[in-house]
């Protein structure tokens, strides 16, 4: 499967360039991600927040950085799901920030039970969780953190105030990596 | 506290709820002291809105007193009093920079449903619907303010809630609308709809240089106050022929300007009517355009028609060939509300406009349902209906 998205984020290539290349701090804005190490140079280690109370784990190595310019990964032998993909940096016309695309190659494994599993981590629709991942990218570069609505915070939630019981459901704030937006 | 909950098609409750907490450093809470119903909520009355859910606390048109600040939020202080802006806007990405507040690309976390139905996705709303957002509304006690920093205008003391409560959405929704009618000297504005936005609509076409407006309209009590406070003509759909109406009083030329200030629960005496009505009952249609195509074709060739009702989905029998022969513009969005704060009020310091005018009823906060049964039947002559938290019931 392949999935291709994209977003423009107000700021400029070197500022998106440097946010996406934290790499341990993906799971801030692919809310699907427990952790993210690096596991030697040019390795990093995946592991999912737990689905029906089993976490996904594999490793990718990075094959391609270009500062500014573009970043592709591709999942080392072993993974449920074999991934590569690339993110590329580009400038908008006339100073209009930075055009980021996603391209990912997904292998889905065939048997249905294993389906179903990565049909609750991408979704029913994986490009949509790709999309996803760009919005929240984009709203923390933008505003200092990830936009939530009452409703937002978990499926089916009606839009009214989290009850203290819910309160650890709300994505937690990102000022911590761009203080320079908060203090605007 | 206690907040007005959508429950479903005509059923709204004012029930307990947890009360909101500060979740992102740009956040403020802010403590309601006043908070009105707007036309555009009878339409999630009515069940036209898709993606309500129950438990939504409604309400958009809100203001009151700042009782806590997220840390991003150095503009605003603990006791400031405050109009809150309905579209929620993050001041940051490249709309609201370029002054499209409404259409911040950064504050729908829903915008993905909202794509799905209109292509891109308009800005989060407060109360409005799950495609807009899922933000808890301000009909209640209290309400969390996404993007503090950006939104809330800070009222001077010696201004009276009800002088500005109207900044929140319908004055500047009015006044977008005569705005984007580009009003010359001369200009002859006709506006459908002499509910509040449309009351604010002609009031603004007024301050920005019209000659002559006229308002069109079935229910009597807001026909007399668009004749008595705003100094309209008036025309009564119920009783006159708008076109031919307007043909006369034009010297057969047609207003320079129309504006549609209905949207899509159009109502109109004979077959159009029921036409739509059928259509929109057997999903073919989902809004009633009955006043949009009335406005289109009075407009005068070159003129202006300028869309300030809501509309959801889509129309049908569009009359586009009257629109591209005779070379008319339709301008239209959800107001750019922030925009506006601060000339509209210093418009009502200096007593150029005072938008409490168009209330009529003053309710507690818990008898919501009652207000929502009264604005929806027009009960009581009823036009504007505002909410206090605190407050007991008074007649304007």
């Amino acid at each position: 499967m392949h999935i291709k998205e994209t977003i423009i984020i107000n700021r400029s290539p070197e500022e998106v360039y440097a946010f996406w290349h934290v790499y341990e701090d993906f799971p801030s804005f692919m809310l699907d991600l427990e952790s993210v190490s690096q596991s030697g140079p040019k390795l990093l280690h995946f592991k999912t927040k737990p689905f029906g109370g089993e976490s996904d784990e594999w490793d990718a190595e990075i094959i391609i950085e270009v500062p500014f310019s573009e970043i592709a990964w591709r999942s080392i032998k072993g993974a449920k799901v074999e991934n590569s993909g690339s993110v590329r940096f580009e400038p908008a016309t006339g100073g209009r920030g930075t055009v980021v695309r996603l391209e990912c190659d997904l292998t889905l494994p065939t048997t249905e039970a294993i389906k179903a599993k990565i049909g609750k981590i991408f979704g029913e629709d994986p490009a949509q969780s790709f999309k996803k991942i760009l919005r929240a990218s984009k709203q923390i570069l933008e505003t200092g953190g990830i936009v939530i609505s009452e409703a937002s915070i978990s499926p089916g939630h009606p839009a009214q105030p989290p009850s203290d019981s819910e309160l650890p459901l709300v994505q937690r704030e990102y000022h911590r990596l761009y203080p320079v937006i908060a203090e605007q | 506290m206690k907040a007005n909950l959508w429950m479903g098609k005509k059923d709204v409750r004012v029930e307990n709820v947890p009360d909101p907490k500060i979740l992102d450093q740009r956040d403020a809470i802010i403590k309601v002291t006043s908070t009105a119903i707007c036309g555009s909520d009878l339409h999630l009355y009515n069940g036209f809105v898709p993606t309500m859910e129950k438990g939504d606390i409604l309400g958009h048109e809100f203001m009151g007193e700042v009782v806590e600040v997220g840390r991003a939020v150095r503009n605003l202080r603990v006791g400031d009093r405050v109009v809150v802006p309905f579209p929620i806007a993050c001041g940051r990405c490249f709309l609201c920079q370029k002054g499209f507040y409404s259409l911040c690309e950064n504050s729908n976390p829903n915008a993905w449903i909202a794509e799905k139905m209109m292509g891109h996705s308009p800005a989060g709303v407060f109360g409005y619907s799950h495609m807009l957002g899922g933000f808890a509304g301000g009909q209640a006690e209290y309400a969390r303010v996404p993007f503090a920093d950006i939104g809330p205008l800070k009222i001077p003391a010696g201004l009276r809630d009800e002088q500005v409560l109207f900044l929140s959405d319908i004055f500047p929704t009015g006044y977008m609308g005569a705005e984007n009618c580009n009003i010359q000297p001369g200009d002859t504005v006709a506006v459908w709809g002499a509910g509040p936005v449309g009351q604010f609509a002609m009031a603004s076409a007024f301050l920005l240089g019209a000659e002559r407006v006229i308002a069109i309209d079935r229910f009597p009590e807001r026909l007399r106050m668009a004749r008595d406070k705003v100094g309209a003509e008036i025309i009564n759909y119920e009783e006159t022929k708008v076109l031919e109406a307007l043909t006369e009083m034009t010297g057969g030329r047609g207003p320079d300007a129309c504006i549609d200030a209905v949207g899509m629960e159009a109502h109109a005496p004979g077959l159009q009517y029921a036409y739509d009505r059928v259509k929109q009952a057997t999903m073919l249609e989902t809004d009633r355009p009955i006043a949009l195509r009335e406005a289109i074709m009075a407009c005068r060739n070159a003129g202006t028609v300028s869309v300030i009702g809501v509309y959801a989905g889509f129309i049908d029998k569009f009359p586009m060939g009257s629109v591209m022969n005779r070379s008319l513009t339709i301008k239209t969005g959800q107001c750019h509300v922030h925009r506006y704060l601060k000339p509209l009020l210093e418009r009502i310091m200096k007593g150029e406009i005072d938008p409490s005018f168009v209330i009529t009823h003053e309710l507690p906060l818990d008898d919501a349902p009652k207000g929502y049964d009264m604005f929806l039947n027009k009960e009581d002559d009823c036009i504007k209906v505002v909410l206090k938290p605190e407050g007991k019931a008074t007649i304007h």
